[in-house]
């Protein structure tokens, strides 16, 4: 049975407590900061699919710095959306990338369209871009996949199938300049050490 | 010398008082001797994007990392920018230069072109960004000191700045 798309993101959270982590817009955002609300947490409440690019851009910034992994968490219709950072992420090769796609198949936050992702495989098409490729289907598989890409450099990529739909949360309605602001400032100060 | 040689020196000059660390750009034949400058350059990384509003998450990802990226592609781009530069760059407030190569203006041979270029500028004044205009009317000495304080007013009002630039003749 495919894991719903909090329980994936919980098992994320709890694995990055003092790396950056990026989350793409809507229920993603939305679930993850009803759950576990974290300073090290970006959400991304609009823009949809910009999150592999941010991600790609603190990847580069923080190449020499003391951080472990930049991560990007993105669904389905935000890679969809902004494919071409797959072929720039695997050009540039930032060995501390990792992007996380959350696949249900759907467009879950507008109604639960679908995407192309019952045909498309994207982790065959991240692999042929050069990034190094994970699968999962349940927590256990997330949890072992997390384990595997933490251990090699990067630019990595973990292609998990979840479960359609979303658990009911509230609107996160922060003025997107607090949540940049507090980002960053988690971000000055782990890297002040 | 040619206004393209001129002003590409001018840019190259205003890039080097600023120190960047990366240049993400998109080829443009008016542009291209800046970027060749930076590709061969021992301390900026230069490489392009498939896509403008692409551009615009990575150099939001080096600001928060505290490096010094900016944008170079033609004015054109700033449609396909312009969605990634409101709902993040703008709402998030994120400082980050974008020098847009002018593809309407004097000097503008491709009528399909002209009608989005032509109006570019208002585009980005109507969503209240910041835009300069380096052309004929500001003597090209006075570039790479209007290069390094747009890069300046990023920094004061955390907020991305357009310089147009018109490199034709």
């Amino acid at each position: 049975m495919l894991a719903q798309r909090i329980d994936a993101l919980e098992t994320i959270s709890r694995e990055f407590p003092y790396d950056p982590v990026v989350f793409t817009c809507g229920a993603t955002s939305r679930e993850m900061a009803h759950i576990d609300r974290r300073p090290n947490h970006l959400y991304v409440v609009d823009s949809m699919g910009l999150v592999s690019s941010i991600v790609l851009g603190l990847s580069l910034s923080l190449d020499e710095a003391p951080i472990n992994r930049c991560v990007g968490v993105e669904g389905d219709g935000g890679m969809l959306m902004n494919m071409n950072a797959l072929s720039t992420i695997g050009y540039l090769q930032p060995r501390k990338l990792l992007l996380i796609v959350l696949d249900n198949e759907s467009y879950a936050s507008t109604g639960g369209q679908p995407t192309f992702t019952d045909k498309l495989d994207l982790a065959a098409i991240a692999e042929s871009c050069g990034l190094k490729t994970w699968k999962a289907e349940d927590v256990p598989g997330l949890r072992k996949a997390l384990a595997s890409a933490v251990e090699v450099d990067g630019p990595g990529f973990i292609h998990m199938k979840i479960a359609p739909g979303n658990t009911s949360v509230p609107l996160l309605l922060d003025d997107p300049v607090t949540l940049g602001y507090g980002f960053s400032m988690w971000l000055k100060t782990r890297l002040a050490g | 010398m040619s206004m393209r040689e001129e002003g590409c020196a001018a840019v190259i000059d205003g890039l080097e008082k600023i120190g960047l660390d990366f240049l993400i750009h998109i080829p443009d034949s008016y542009g291209a001797p800046v970027v060749k400058h930076f590709q061969d350059h021992s301390a900026v990384r230069c490489f392009s994007v498939a896509r403008e509003e692409e551009g615009i998450g990575i150099a939001a990802g080096l600001a928060l990392g505290g490096k010094k990226g900016v944008l170079f592609y033609q004015d054109v781009g700033l449609g396909n920018s312009m969605v990634a530069l409101t709902t993040f760059a703008m709402s998030y407030h994120m400082p980050m230069l974008i020098l847009a190569i002018r593809r309407g203006g004097f000097g503008e041979f491709n009528s399909a072109v002209h009608t989005f270029s032509e109006h570019a500028i208002r585009m980005v004044e109507s969503m209240n960004i910041k835009a300069f205009v380096l052309d004929y009317r500001v003597p090209v000495a006075q570039w790479p000191q209007a290069i390094l304080r747009a890069h300046e007013y990023i920094h004061l009002t955390h907020r991305p700045v357009v310089v147009f630039l018109n490199l034709k003749e």
